[in-house]
């Protein structure tokens, strides 16, 4: 269903060009959960940003759903964004003037969607992702894994193609990452849904069907988790790391 | 660097910051010194004997005044204090002792506090020759454009600012002398909760306060004393009742509305409303008690001033009048002085007279229910003295058929009267209406041409009836006012303690000279204070919305984010931004244009002539408000779109 090919991203002037992403191309299938890893300025954020249409490329093309994203518009940008795109961002980025129930409906509000059905969809999803309890509550008041667990469900509730996500559990402790990656892969596994997620922790990455590693702007390794039990696969992935050497102190 | 280059430096920064705090505390000295140099100010005070009252109303105006600026200046450093609480924070952390601390924070408010000071007087001097302007022209004074600066003024203004800043200064540095490191550092992290939590309570309270705010307004418009205060305790009551209760009412209200809330960007602006409103309700409410206080004031003022300007024209329309319920003996004694004081053009003599019946008046009075009878009976002018008087004063000859009568009534009751179609009986014959005129026609007061009409009738008619007043009509070569005036006061004075009869003496330019003083007194002193609070108010409000750019920018950036439309963040900005604006200024809006209805019909009939003369004195006082505030809203507006909206 997304399809990167060849995409480039140059940063800086004619002097002094730094290559944020150099010459990527893989392919993303319908339903699979990929997680992106590399160490701090690998690229892996820039890619995400170009995914998602927030930057732009500098050459290649990134094809979702026969879509080119990089040939979209500005003016349609906006709406490609909230009809194909669910976002979960490190740092939550929920609104909070609103309660979380409401943090989850604006996704359908901006879509523009029949206001009457908006809490019902709500609550539906809330369920499923365990926050029905705390709908009526504002972001400060509950914790970061519920507030992360809403942001999954407003990257999903308007059946969003694809959800991006980018270091989804940088912010909470193990118990709550782990409570929301097994939430991720039921999104993954139940409900179907495509999720590219950006981590460079390694625990994180074993969530997922398979991990890309980015270094210095390029694809440097593949692992397939498939068929692996976690653990193992967990061990896999830290030996890549090794290989790709960085900063080992943030994988560990 | 050393200390007093650090705050140099942030007080420069700062002045950027708070542009539009910086423009309304320049734009207070001004009106302070502005004001102050009318009191000081030998000229103005020379022009009646009035105006020494003007210096105590003045002054009285000013003490609100400082306390309002005081308030705004306490105001908007308690917000420099939070938004830059981490700054001070870490320079305590440096080592800097609270002490050292205080006085930076001291110093930088001195800095910006002298400049708006410094160039707020200059300001105020020109100001101050505008009102001058407009004061001598009001007293028919020549003006000439001298611009000096007075010792006494600028030592005034500065005590005036020096309690304003030491007021705001002490609460300021108090709180910095009692906050610990941790508090400055991390005071943005602070959350502010709900004021009225329970709904049960807060629907009580929100219909508390509605009932509050009906009393109150009901009890200003009573027009009495004891009810004015206690009006005015209700709509306090109100509105810091409505303000805090309506924070939390407006979710419950559209949780009981799925579909409204969900619906376009409803939820967004009402979201950012009501966490606004629950921050600041208090402060909200403060804001919008200054804009009744505002509104109410410009109302008045405007209305005192309609009703000034219209006595000079209604009281009289000869240059010169006398008029005497004493109709056997003449004017001799007050001709003999006008021989020798007044040079005069045209002058004439004439009787007023009683008909048989009041059905005039009846019908008057059954039409405006304001009028109030002074003679039992119709009053009645002869034809030839009518003509004569038309004649002196310029105006178009009329005609009178046999057989007829003429009306002539003020402007307000023109319409009343052309409907009239009754015959008149007097003396046993039968007189039909011929026609109305309205010329302004010396018929406000009592012993006038008639109160607020005559009939003008066949001298053979008129003269069988027994006269009830004497007049003396006199068009003069210049105006008669201060001394020469005086004069006949003292006749009319000495013949009033000496007989039984009344006699009045008018001219026009002597009600002029009173109701400059009048206006001077207290419309002046009323848009001083208007100004003020409008300008304080507005200043708050856009400091308030310019502090959270960065929370909004924050918010808008996500939702571009989301995929939000780009007309649609507009759009909900828009919003946003007016209900912000609009919200304390609506219950104000209400209640001024309450009282001013109630206000515009205790003046005598004739002052306001009709609805929509009084509509347009109401608009009038609206527009001068709205001018100020929008200034306001649209320079907030611009900046705050440029920082909100993502590229």
């Amino acid at each position: 269903m997304l399809k990167i090919d060849k995409v480039e991203k140059y940063y800086g002037s004619k002097n002094n060009v730094v290559k944020a992403i150099d010459c990527i191309s893989f392919n993303v299938a319908d339903s699979e959960f990929i997680a992106i890893m590399g160490a701090s300025g690998s690229g892996k954020t820039t890619l995400l940003n170009c995914i998602s249409t927030i930057d732009t490329v500098s050459a290649g093309s990134i094809i979702l759903n026969g879509e080119n994203v990089t040939e979209i518009d500005e003016r349609d940008l906006a709406r490609f964004r909230r009809e194909k795109l669910g976002f979960v961002f490190q740092e939550y980025n929920l609104l909070d003037t609103l309660t979380i129930e409401e943090n989850i409906g604006i996704a359908l509000t901006i879509n523009h969607a029949d206001p009457s059905r908006v809490k019902g969809r709500v609550c539906k999803i809330a369920e499923q992702l365990g926050i029905e309890d705390v709908l009526e509550k504002f972001p400060y008041q509950v914790s970061g894994g519920q507030k992360q667990r809403a942001a999954c469900a407003r990257a999903t509730i308007n059946n969003q193609s694809l959800i991006l996500a980018d270091e989804p559990t940088g912010a909470l402790d193990s118990k709550a990452s782990k409570n929301l990656l097994e939430i991720m892969v039921r999104m993954n596994r139940d409900m179907g849904a495509t999720i590219l997620m950006v981590t460079h922790d390694a625990y994180c990455a074993s969530y997922a069907s398979r991990v890309l590693f980015l270094k210095d702007g390029r694809l440097f390794n593949e692992l397939l988790g498939i068929g692996k039990q976690r653990s193992g696969f967990y061990h896999e992935i830290l030996d890549v790391l090794a290989l790709l050497g960085g900063d080992v102190s943030d994988v560990i | 660097m050393t200390l007093s280059k650090l705050s140099l430096r942030n007080a420069k920064r700062q002045a950027q910051d708070y542009l539009v705090y910086f423009i309304t505390i320049i734009l207070s000295a001004a009106l302070i010194y502005a004001f102050n140099g009318l009191v000081d100010s030998q000229e103005i005070q020379r022009l009646s004997q009035m105006m020494e009252s003007l210096s105590i109303i003045i002054v009285l105006a000013t003490i609100v005044v400082v306390f309002v600026i005081g308030w705004l200046v306490n105001y908007t450093m308690r917000f420099m204090l939070t938004k830059r609480s981490r700054e001070l924070g870490t320079y305590i952390l440096l080592g800097l002792e609270n002490k050292q601390v205080i006085r930076l924070f001291f110093m930088e408010n001195l800095i910006i506090g002298s400049l708006a000071l410094v160039i707020g007087m200059v300001l105020g001097n020109l100001i101050f020759q505008y009102l001058r302007a407009i004061l001598l022209r009001m007293f028919d004074a020549a003006y000439s454009f001298s611009f000096s600066f007075s010792l006494n003024v600028i030592g005034l203004t500065l005590i005036y600012f020096v309690l304003i800043y030491l007021f705001a200064l002490i609460k300021g540095g108090n709180r910095i002398r009692r906050m610990k490191i941790y508090d400055l550092l991390y005071f943005d992290r602070q959350n502010e909760d709900e004021a009225v939590k329970k709904s049960k309570n807060r629907r009580r309270m929100f219909t508390a306060s509605i009932i509050c705010g009906v009393i109150g307004t009901l009890m200003l418009i009573m027009r009495q004393l004891l009810f004015g205060i206690l009006g005015a305790v209700f709509i306090i009551l109100f509105l810091y009742g409505f303000f805090v209760s309506f924070s939390s009412g407006v979710p419950a209200f559209f949780n009981k509305r799925q579909a409204k809330k969900y619906a376009k960007t409803n939820l967004l602006v009402y979201r950012s409303l009501s966490s606004k409103l629950t921050t600041m309700g208090v402060t909200m409410a403060t804001i919008s008690l200054l804009f009744t206080a505002t509104l109410i004031s410009e109302g008045t003022g405007l209305l005192f001033a309609n009703q000034f300007k219209r006595n000079e024209a209604l009281f009289t329309s000869y240059d010169l009048f006398i008029a005497s319920s004493d109709t056997e003996s003449g004017f001799d004694v007050y001709k003999e002085y006008i021989k020798d004081h007044i040079p005069v053009r045209e002058e004439y003599e004439y009787y007023v007279y009683l008909g048989d019946d009041d059905n005039v008046m009846g019908y008057i009075q059954s039409k405006e229910a304001d009028y109030t009878r002074y003679y039992e009976r119709d009053t009645l002018l002869g034809m030839s003295d009518y003509a004569a008087l038309r004649r002196m004063l310029g105006w178009p000859e009329v005609y009178l058929e046999p057989g007829c009568y003429i009306v002539h009534c003020m402007d307000y009751l023109e319409e009343a009267m052309a409907e009239y179609k009754e015959p008149l009986m007097l003396g046993g014959r039968k007189l039909t209406p011929y026609g109305v005129y309205s010329e302004n026609f010396t018929q406000f007061l009592w012993d006038g041409n008639g109160r607020g009409y005559i009939l003008v009738v066949a001298d053979e008619v008129a003269k069988a009836y027994e006269p009830v007043n004497k007049i003396y009509a006199a068009m003069t070569k210049e105006p008669v006012r201060g001394e020469v005036f005086g004069g006949l006061q003292e006749i009319q004075y000495a013949k009033s303690v000496e007989s039984s009869s009344y006699d009045s003496v008018l001219s026009p330019a002597a009600v002029r000279e009173d109701n400059a003083s009048l206006t001077a007194m207290i419309v002046f002193p009323l848009f001083y204070l208007a100004l003020v609070l409008t300008m304080a108010a507005a200043t708050i409000l856009t400091i308030q919305l310019l502090s959270d750019v960065n929370r909004y920018k924050k918010q808008y950036g996500l939702l571009y984010d989301l995929g939000m439309d780009r007309n649609d963040m507009r759009q909900a900005l828009r919003h946003q931004f007016a209900l912000f604006y609009a919200m304390p200024v609506l219950p104000p809006l209400f209640i001024c244009i309450v009282f001013m209805l109630a206000l515009g019909d205790a003046f005598d009939p004739g002052i306001i002539v009709n609805h929509i003369h009084l509509w347009g004195i109401i608009g009038a006082a609206l527009a001068i408000f709205f001018v100020i505030y929008l200034i306001y809203i649209a320079a907030s507006y611009t900046s705050f779109r440029r920082n909100v909206m993502p590229e």
